[in-house]
């Protein structure tokens, strides 16, 4: 039997969206842009002596997204693209010192994606011409919306 | 062989659970076998609630609540470094009452880093004046901080019992805290900018749902029914936020339970060889509890110690004392140093003075 085209899931949004809010989210993130600050390195060695590190982004005790870190570079990775480098060993001063150079140099893209399952902005993050992190702004534009998965790893390691 | 690498990174990773781990093995032979029947020394209990509690206070924190007070604070300082010390100190010490206080440091801390980019404030000093405040603050409830609830399921203490008994000590710490931070802070007199970052998102589900688990827990810890306060807080955290339970910290827990086999199993070791610390006066629990907490921490004291003396409250107020002073004292300093990146001397430079005074303070009213 010949196959079908692949279904389409899910219905078109039938929620008014006030597309007016998408400038109010992006200077909400550039608000928060000045108290963002590199968390404790992810730094994770693989059984066959690979290391992969990121490094969460924080925001007032939570993690709001990882940025993928090349240690061959020692430069972030775009988002996307994380990186995976075998027999190198990876500080974690090495990693803080290049990241904080790095988050002051961030900066908001001017445009955003809408994520209708999770009713929330998200808001691009560039560093030099490589986008290297989300974040996610609430329905309204008025709140930053942490990765509650991420900001437990981040605490899990920080104990 | 892949396998036994994985299980090598982990061990490396959780330096603290190996180090247990070792202490377990090298217990075995010298116990005679008998550290490996782990019913005789962990307290399941207080381990049960301990979890529960944990998951209770993640959720709570998670819940975002906590973080826009710190909008409030920069209102209320209106621009005065000390007002917006002592409100950081108050709440602190109030919130960890309620949450267990390495939580209320993963709360508080945060804040602290976020006004020092607003403000030129001594973040050293402020963030070791908020880690004693929230040990100080944990101590006066049994579900403050885990020695507590140890304490509170071991000897069967009621809910208000324990906070009757340890309010004479906790008012004086704190009003010593209040003290010292005055001196201290006053000579700087930090301004702020008054700024105000952008609010995190707040989950009141979550918010609400943790503060009900919280005094449903209260209530099954007074009935000594820990077991079931952990199947509801898990099944119910489990639907309303995955996260808190799924991604919980399961090392330690693991950890608390060896702190049981190791340390019930070292001193009923020493015990068996005639070598059993003298506790017979409030004095000598005094200071059995609070420098041994100095060298081991205080939780793994508290273990130590709590088959040789049938007066909790000494019990806690020194175990409590012994969570301020050096790093070592507790695991809410650890988190302090990790999340401030502050120097360990730094630490001590303002935590060492605040500690010999507050055991001098007590060794007067224990002899008086």
């Amino acid at each position: 039997m010949p196959l079908g085209p692949p279904p389409i899931r899910g219905a078109p949004s039938s929620r008014p969206l006030d597309l007016n809010l998408a400038e109010k989210a992006i200077e909400l993130v550039r608000n928060a842009l000045p108290f963002l600050t590199a968390g404790p390195p992810l730094i994770d060695y693989g059984p066959g002596g690979e290391v992969h590190v990121d490094v969460p982004l924080m925001y007032q005790g939570f993690a709001l997204d990882r940025i993928h870190y090349d240690p061959q570079l020692r430069s972030p990775s775009p988002k996307g693209r994380p990186v995976r480098v075998w027999g190198m060993r990876v500080t974690e001063d090495e990693v803080i010192s290049v990241m904080k150079n790095v988050i002051k140099e961030l900066v908001v893209v001017e445009a955003v994606e809408y994520r209708e399952p999770e009713l929330a902005w998200v808001v691009p993050l560039a560093w030099r011409r490589l986008i290297v992190a989300h974040i996610k702004v609430s329905n309204d534009a008025n709140e930053i919306i942490p990765d509650y998965g991420l900001s437990e790893e981040v605490r899990r390691r920080t104990l | 062989m892949k396998a036994l690498k994985t299980l090598t990174a982990f061990l490396r990773r959780e330096k603290f659970l190996t180090l247990l781990l070792l202490i377990y093995f090298a217990l075995i032979p010298i116990s005679k076998g008998r550290v490996i029947n782990l019913k005789k020394y962990v307290d399941w209990s207080s381990i049960f609630m301990i979890v529960s509690l944990l998951f209770v206070s993640r959720g709570l924190e998670l819940s975002g609540a906590f973080a826009r007070i710190s909008e409030k604070f920069i209102d209320i300082s209106k621009g005065s470094g000390l007002r917006l010390t002592i409100l950081v100190i108050l709440t602190s010490a109030l919130s960890a009452m309620v949450l267990m206080n390495d939580a209320s440091l993963f709360v508080y801390v945060p804040i602290i880093l976020t006004i020092s980019k607003i403000s030129e404030i001594n973040v050293p000093l402020f963030l070791t004046l908020v880690s004693i405040s929230a040990n100080i603050g944990s101590a006066l409830t049994p579900i403050g901080n885990p020695q507590n609830i140890i304490i509170w399921q071991h000897y069967g203490v009621s809910f208000l019992d324990f906070i009757k008994g340890l309010a004479p000590f906790f008012i004086i710490s704190f009003v010593l805290l209040l003290l010292y931070s005055l001196l201290l802070v006053g000579k700087g007199k930090a301004s702020l900018k008054v700024l105000r970052p952008p609010r995190l998102f707040m989950d009141k589900k979550l918010f609400i749902t943790s503060l009900s688990l919280l005094i449903l827990d209260v209530f099954l810890g007074e009935k000594r029914l820990s077991y079931l306060s952990l199947a509801i807080t898990f099944a119910t955290l489990t639907l309303v936020r995955r996260e808190v339970v799924l991604e919980a910290d399961y090392a330690l827990i693991a950890i608390f339970i060896l702190m049981f086999a190791d340390f019930r199993g070292l001193s009923r070791v020493m015990a068996s060889y005639g070598l059993v610390p003298n506790l017979s006066t409030k004095l000598s629990i005094l200071y059995w509890g609070s420098l041994l907490s100095q060298v081991m921490s205080n939780v793994p004291a508290t273990i130590f110690l709590l088959d040789y003396t049938k007066s909790w409250k000494a019990l806690a107020i020194a175990t409590n004392l012994g969570g301020v002073g050096l790093i070592t004292g507790s695991l809410a300093n650890i988190i302090t140093l990790r999340l401030g990146k502050i120097k360990i001397r730094e630490f001590h430079k303002y935590s060492l003075p605040y500690f010999i005074t507050l055991l001098l303070l007590f060794t007067l009213i224990f002899l008086y």
